[in-house]
């Protein structure tokens, strides 16, 4: 009777732990997935549904000339009168692991509505399913521009780096934090 | 009693333990693969103000409205194709240069365009003297003809041009750049977002 | 206060079920985590927004702003630094801004940097130039956080091994504590220690200026005029750095410095001058009356707006630049006419006349004098053949025209001029001249 007991017992506290420690694990495990913005792609991390191709497409359908010289990572221009569009897409298995906007104006202007445009788009790609924090990454970005000051800011799995320092050009980065 | 407690303690907690790491592994990998990423099924749509394809162009403004009404019918100035892209900033596909009677290359106009309605640059160069009439006009009416698509806004942009010829300042009128230079003495006018 | 002691209210009970259900929904991390960043230009923008309040400062006279950024503890920076904001708050400030475009950083110390060239544009109200073309002057900052603990002028002398061809800070209100006296509308006349009687020299100024205004009539000229004056021998040879050499040499009874300006981005603009100053030797004077001198230098001074800006054989003649000052010396003065004709005719005599004006490279040699005198002659005559305002016009047109280096009188633009001006000929005005000096003026 000791003995029998004894191993009941310890099997019931196995299973126990076994239930717990599954349903605790599934749930978080779920949550930090459902809360993950990025998605594997080969060896790295990449934003999640887009594809390199198909995101250089769409900028050579607004105008942008894209090359794509060092294998890893296209770079696309687009000039509008003094203002040179600019950005580069790196490539990991056909996914974009880091996607970097530059708005470069030659006769020293401010930057533009487009420019801001521009910026912004790709500060909220990560996040275009998502209004709430597309729009607040808008205003942190607006607000840092407004500001005039080199920035570094984590959004969730993101970091996101805009330096406004260089005479007459303003350049947001966007990577995977590691 | 401390006996008994012992040797129930070691296989209850081994088997615990072993239970927590299985069931953690085996739940958080079933939590992993039944749930989606939250961010990034929509496809890639570009928001209001990103620059487009025509935004390169200076509005309404077409080779023929500076080529044959400004250039050739105000001005006698006589237009001709160059070999070759203008220069590797703008990307315009071809350009063009206009003279005044005589061939007079101190002071002449620049076109730079990819077809005959899409034209990027307009520039004239004048090395008459930075207060020479001759100059502040060339600006001034080379600013009313790149505005004419937009008839409202011609006499500011004329005016601006005439008042600003010998600077280095720039404006914005109707998404057009008006932007003077003093080395060399010049006037670029550019589409502007 | 709803709520009483030691009861939970609803409104409590709520938002604490609240947080633990939000506790349990999963990881929650702050949305958006910003924190400055250091791209490498960041020094030189935090600099930038140190150089725009000082630029304020200073267009605001509020000395106390001036000094705030700087290092309290150097003695020496805050001096200089007092020194200068003191003087310039007696001038007219019509444009203060700096430009750090070509501004490279130069870490020296941990936290500690040196800025250079800081290009500070320091327009006055008596300035021009083409758009917002302007004068300027350049330093080198040495920052550490936030304060500023060193601030060195750039000096022709230190030019080549601190930045390029960065603008020189060589005015007079760098060395020495002014007294600025303003006179009627757009005459300024500074003085340093050694002028205690500044103010005789209002009168005087403003006279000779009406005398040049008059015969320069509505041409191009600036709105204003700076006039500096000296009895010391040091100042009169450091003040925009011409040393004991050239024109300026310390023999010399005053001088009129012309100086280019910088355009947007800092660079010089080689177009036309953007300023003019001038400095006044009173020493060299001794008890003499400087009118004569102050009359000569504003003839510079009015027609440097008009004056090509080049220096050496690609600029304008400097026998029409100088002869045309002191042939203003002789305007209602026949006693100083007199004294230059006679000067001419024993220059004559002694050989020195070879029957073309000097050239640029020779002006200022060992005739110096003879040529002064000389230059002044083809105005004299021009005044003598067509009057006095035929005179002015010719130096008008002569001056916007480079010397060549050959006779100025060969080339085919001056024979233009003098048909225009003169209604002679080159060949005809050339006989006429040959003939007016050798036969004493």
């Amino acid at each position: 009777m000791a003995g029998r007991s004894r191993w009941i017992l310890i099997l019931a506290a196995g299973l126990a732990a076994f239930l717990a420690a599954g349903a605790g694990a599934y749930l978080y495990a779920r949550d930090v997935r459902a809360g993950q913005v990025t998605q594997s792609c080969g060896a790295r991390d990449c934003i999640p549904g887009v594809e390199a191709a198909a995101l250089v497409e769409a900028l050579k359908g607004r105008g942008h000339a894209c090359e794509n010289p060092s294998k890893g990572a296209w770079s696309c221009q687009m000039v509008v009168g003094s203002i040179a569009f600019q950005s580069w897409v790196h490539v990991s298995d056909g996914g974009v692991h880091r996607l970097t906007g530059k708005v470069f104006h030659a006769d020293g202007g401010p930057l533009t509505e487009a420019g801001r445009a521009y910026l912004s788009w790709f500060a909220v790609l990560p996040y275009r399913d998502d209004p709430a924090a597309a729009a607040q990454i808008r205003d942190w970005l607006t607000q840092m521009i407004e500001a005039d000051k080199d920035t570094k800011a984590t959004i969730l799995d993101y970091t996101y780096v805009l330096v406004t320092s260089k005479d007459d050009a303003v350049e947001l980065d966007v990577r995977i934090s590691t | 009693m401390p006996g008994r407690r012992k040797g129930i303690l070691l296989p209850l907690a081994g088997v615990v333990v072993a239970a927590l790491v299985l069931g953690g592994v085996l739940g958080g990998g079933a939590g992993l693969l039944t749930a989606e990423p939250r961010g990034g099924t929509a496809p890639l749509a570009f928001g209001d103000g990103f620059p487009d394809t025509g935004d390169q162009y200076l509005p309404g403004v077409t080779l023929s409205l500076i080529v044959d009404e400004w250039m050739k019918k105000a001005n006698s100035y006589t237009c001709a194709s160059k070999p070759g892209e203008p220069d590797t900033w703008s990307r315009a596909k071809r350009w063009m240069r206009c003279l005044p009677p005589g061939g007079d290359d101190n002071r002449y106009v620049e076109i730079e365009y990819d077809a005959a309605d899409q034209i990027r640059v307009l520039k004239a160069t004048c090395r008459l003297g930075t207060r020479e009439d001759a100059c502040t006009t060339l600006f001034a009416t080379m600013a009313d003809a790149a505005l004419v698509p937009q008839p409202e806004l011609r006499k500011r942009a004329m005016d601006w041009a005439g008042k600003n010829a010998a600077s280095e300042r720039g404006t914005v009128i109707g998404g057009v750049r008006l932007q003077a230079a003093l080395s060399p003495h010049s006037m670029r006018i550019t589409p502007e977002k | 206060m709803p709520e009483t002691n030691g009861t939970w209210s609803r409104r409590a009970v709520l938002l604490a079920g609240g947080l633990l259900i939000a506790g349990c929904g999963g990881p929650q991390r702050p949305f958006i985590q910003s924190e400055d960043y250091d791209s490498g230009g960041s020094g030189k923008q935090r600099l930038g927004k140190l150089l725009q309040r000082r630029a304020a400062a200073l267009r605001d006279r509020d000395e106390r702003a001036y000094l705030a950024d700087l290092d309290g503890s150097n003695d020496e920076l805050m001096r200089y630094e007092r020194l200068v904001f003191a003087n310039l708050r007696q001038f007219e400030l019509a444009e203060v801004r700096h430009i750090t475009e070509y501004t490279t950083e130069q870490r020296v110390a941990d936290g500690e940097s040196r800025f250079g060239p800081v290009i500070r544009v320091l327009k006055l109200t008596a300035d021009a130039g083409p758009g917002d073309i302007a004068p300027a002057e350049s330093f080198v900052y040495q920052v550490k956080g936030d304060v500023v603990t060193g601030i060195t002028r750039v000096t022709i002398a230190n030019r080549p091994a601190q930045s390029g061809g960065a603008p020189a800070a060589e005015a007079p209100w760098h060395t020495d504590a002014l007294k600025v006296v303003q006179v009627g509308e757009k005459v300024w006349l500074a003085g340093d220690r050694s002028v205690a009687d500044l103010d005789r020299y209002a009168a005087v100024t403003e006279r000779e200026l009406g005398v040049i205004e008059g015969l320069w009539g509505d041409r191009l000229t600036y709105p204003g005029h700076v006039l500096f004056f000296t009895r010391d021998k040091a100042n009169f040879r450091q003040w925009y750095g011409y040393g004991s050499s050239g024109p300026a040499g310390t023999e010399a009874l005053g001088l009129q410095h012309r100086e280019l300006g910088v355009g947007e981005n800092g660079q010089v603009h080689q177009g036309e001058y953007a300023a003019s100053r001038i400095v006044v030797n009173l020493r060299g004077h001794g008890a003499a009356d400087p009118s004569s001198t102050i009359r000569h230098e504003l003839a510079h001074a009015v027609s440097a707006r008009a004056t090509m800006a080049a220096v050496g054989e690609l600029g304008p003649p400097t026998w029409a630049v100088e002869g045309f000052a002191r042939y203003t010396e002789t305007v209602g003065d026949p006693a100083r006419a007199a004294q230059v004709r006679s000067r001419v005719a024993a220059g004559v005599r002694s050989g020195r006349f070879r029957g073309t004006p000097p050239s640029n490279k020779d002006f200022y040699g060992r005739d110096a004098g003879f040529n002064y005198d000389l230059g002044a002659s083809v105005f004299s005559l021009a005044e003598r053949l067509k009057g006095r305002d035929a005179a002015v016009e010719l130096y008008a047109r002569v001056i916007e025209r480079p010397s060549t280096g050959a006779s100025f009188f060969e080339l085919p633009i001056f024979d233009r001029m003098a048909r225009d001006v003169l209604g002679l000929s080159a060949a005809a005005f050339r006989g006429r001249w040959d003939q007016f000096v050798r036969n004493g003026a």
